[in-house]
């Protein structure tokens, strides 16, 4: 016999209470433990999905519509840019290094990307299979799209027009799947990756037909501004729209010319021998070394050219607080079933030291010291504290992993369940105060009872 | 060796208690006698040290109470006094054989199964250790609490009308275990009662006055 035996000896008894005690405790921890999951991924995720890119240059329109279509692939985007306009920002001298990015298809809900090989670089992508595209129509498949469609290196498929599932395809036009990288835990897990060349090549017949509506829609957008979340349906539009007066940026381009002169090293098309003209790119992602560039780069680009230029950093940060008032209402709710789950266990042990004050007062004639009896009270709190911490964190990672086959099905941000943070293991400790707080008044009548007294009232 | 001296006990200054001297050999076995509300139940906890009187009053296997204070007196109870009350108080969360071994705990005293097996045994419900209290009968659940009083071996054994739930012939039977095994183990016993069956089994009887 001993302490341990005893107080779960009692809990059996009142199996029920103990039980609706613990899964009330699993509950609150659970709840939190999720959004602390939840949370601390959806940042790393987001980090590392702008980790080294500065600056987003595109269209003007929302800047964190630019940076969840540009960077993180899951806006809509704000529209095309002329890259005559987009290469001039490339060589300013505070570039280091530019990315051009073009979008407009996609195959069975994954984006294609036009892009140069840098853009993998930035990531410190590899192929696991195949190679990189070396010619038009060659396609590199991130590690995820190429699991879903079962696209192996030297198979086809037709891009779907616009972003979302179900525009037409360019059946006549397949792309050659190059190459399949390894799994970089990034955006790029769910791209497919080609030459920007490749991307125009398929649009240039479109282009034209498309034209009228597309143009009417852009100025539209323009004028009201409105934050478009929600029309993702028009993408098929704007993203070919390819018919832009150039008027205006050609006459930014001399006024800028003397900035050119220190250049960075350029992929092709954004080189100065590249004929731009007509062509144009969705986004430009810069990458900078000074630290000059965060402030003076995106204010410069605003102000003179009809470009948009927004930072991730900020903008992520801005997003998060959205998103983090959003947790911050499930985490209170969270305290408050924490808290209620603190009560039930008083209330419980409370009633429980009424029904056992004679169990109490024998033990202390039979030679159990105060101390023993207020040990005891404690440890059945604790009991309970550490099954409703181990379930709660259980259901937590569980909930987590769930979660994550849901969210890569919808294409959203990978979560898993097999995270650990530093920060959960204040869960027990959490579980264990509340419990030690609720047990305490009971403990301390259990250290008073008095065995004359008590036993007198038989 | 159980004594008593000068004996006075006084609840909120009125004296409850008052008792003529007396002192009992180890192994020596007696009866108080005394209508309800005399103090007997007092005078227990008083020999038990549950209660405290005034030094050199209450000396009870070799020891004056006084001179043992919080867990230490705790554990001296536990292992060197044995308490039978009217009513078996067996704790019902655990099975017959663990309430036994949770006097071992209580008094400090290593786990033993055996011991309590064989305590068991010993009042014949060797049958009973892996039932509840509450599958027991009302004979035999004091008889469990008589088992739980002797398990430790106590130099001295109080008792509290320990009959007086039970029918005659339960009655006689936890009387007679009570004696015996007091006797076997060479245990001093004092049974505080008002119930008549008991007063005729002991030739050393002791009144209380009101």
């Amino acid at each position: 016999m001993n302490l341990w035996r005893l107080s779960l000896a009692y809990l059996r008894t009142q199996w029920l209470t103990a039980i609706l005690n613990v899964l009330l405790l699993a509950l609150g921890v659970a709840t939190i433990g999720l959004l602390l999951l939840v949370g601390a991924q959806l940042e790393n995720s987001l980090r590392r999905d702008a980790d080294g890119f500065d600056l987003v240059v595109g269209a003007k329109g929302s800047p964190l519509q630019l940076i969840l279509s540009g960077v993180y692939h899951l806006d809509a985007p704000t529209g095309n840019i002329p890259l005559a306009e987009a290469r001039r920002w490339a060589r300013h001298r505070l570039v280091t290094e530019a990315i051009p990015v073009a979008l407009g298809d996609s195959y069975r809900g994954y984006r294609i990307v036009g892009t140069s090989r840098a853009y993998p670089a930035s990531f410190e992508a590899r192929p696991a299979a195949g190679g990189w595209w070396s010619g038009p129509l060659e396609a590199v498949l991130g590690a995820r799209v190429a699991r879903e469609t079962g696209l192996a290196p030297g198979d086809s498929f037709a891009g779907a027009h616009g972003l979302a599932p179900g525009g037409h395809t360019h059946d006549d036009r397949p792309y050659r799947v190059a190459g399949v990288l390894a799994p970089t835990g990034t955006v790029l897990d769910r791209l497919i990756l080609t030459d920007v060349a490749s991307v125009w090549a398929l649009h240039d017949g479109h282009a034209e037909a498309a034209t009228g509506s597309a143009h009417d829609h852009e100025t539209d957008r323009a004028g009201t501004g409105h934050d478009r979340a929600d029309d993702h349906d028009h993408d098929h539009d704007h993203d070919h729209d390819h018919d832009h007066d150039h008027e205006h940026e050609h006459e930014h381009e001399h006024e800028h010319e003397h900035e050119h002169d220190a250049g960075p090293v350029s992929p092709d098309i954004l080189d100065a021998d590249f004929d731009a003209r007509g062509r144009e790119i969705t986004v430009l992602l810069l990458k900078s070394d000074s630290p000059l560039a965060a402030g003076t780069l995106p204010r410069l680009i605003n102000s003179v050219s009809s470009l948009q230029a927004a930072a991730p950093v900020p903008e992520m940060a801005r997003l998060l607080r959205l998103v983090g008032f959003g947790l911050d209402t499930l985490r209170g709710f969270a305290v408050l079933v924490i808290v209620a789950a603190g009560l039930s266990v008083f209330v419980a042990l409370y009633n429980a030291l009424k029904a056992r004050r004679f169990d109490l007062a024998v033990m202390r004639s039979l030679g159990a010291s105060r101390g023993l009896l207020c040990r005891h009270m404690l440890l059945e709190g604790q009991l309970v504290a550490v099954a409703g911490a181990a379930l709660g964190m259980l259901l937590a990672h569980a909930a987590a992993e769930v979660l994550g086959w849901w969210l890569a099905r919808t294409q959203g941000l990978s979560l898993t369940g097999g995270y650990w943070l530093t920060a959960e293991w204040w869960l027990p400790v959490l579980a264990s105060g509340l419990c030690l707080a609720a047990s305490l008044l009971p403990a301390w009548q259990a250290y008073r009872t008095d065995i004359a007294r008590t036993l007198a009232q038989a | 060796m159980l004594q008593v001296r000068d004996l006075v006990y006084a609840y909120d200054r009125r004296p409850v208690l008052r008792l003529a001297d007396f002192a009992l050999a180890q192994g020596e076995q007696a009866a108080v006698l005394g209508p309800s509300g005399s103090g007997k139940s007092t005078l227990l906890h008083l020999l038990a040290g549950v209660l405290s009187a005034a030094p050199g009053m209450v000396i009870v296997a070799d020891r004056d109470w006084t001179t043992l204070a919080g867990s230490a007196r705790d554990r001296f109870r536990g292992r060197e006094v044995g308490l039978v009350y009217q009513r078996p108080y067996l704790i019902g969360a655990l099975r017959v054989l663990d309430n036994l071994r949770l006097a071992r705990y209580a008094a400090g005293l290593p786990d033993d199964a055996d011991v309590a097996r064989a305590t068991l045994a010993a009042v014949g419900l060797a049958a009973t250790a892996r039932c509840y209290p509450h599958e027991l009968s009302q004979g035999q659940r004091q008889r469990v609490a008589l088992a739980r009083a002797l398990v430790n071996r106590p130099r001295v054994i109080l008792a509290d009308e320990p009959t007086a739930n039970l029918d005659d012939a339960n009655a006689e039977r936890v009387l007679t275990l009570l004696r015996d095994r007091a006797a076997e183990r060479g245990a001093t016993l004092l049974v505080v009662t008002h119930d008549t069956r008991v007063r005729a089994a002991f030739d050393r009887r002791l009144e209380m006055a009101t």
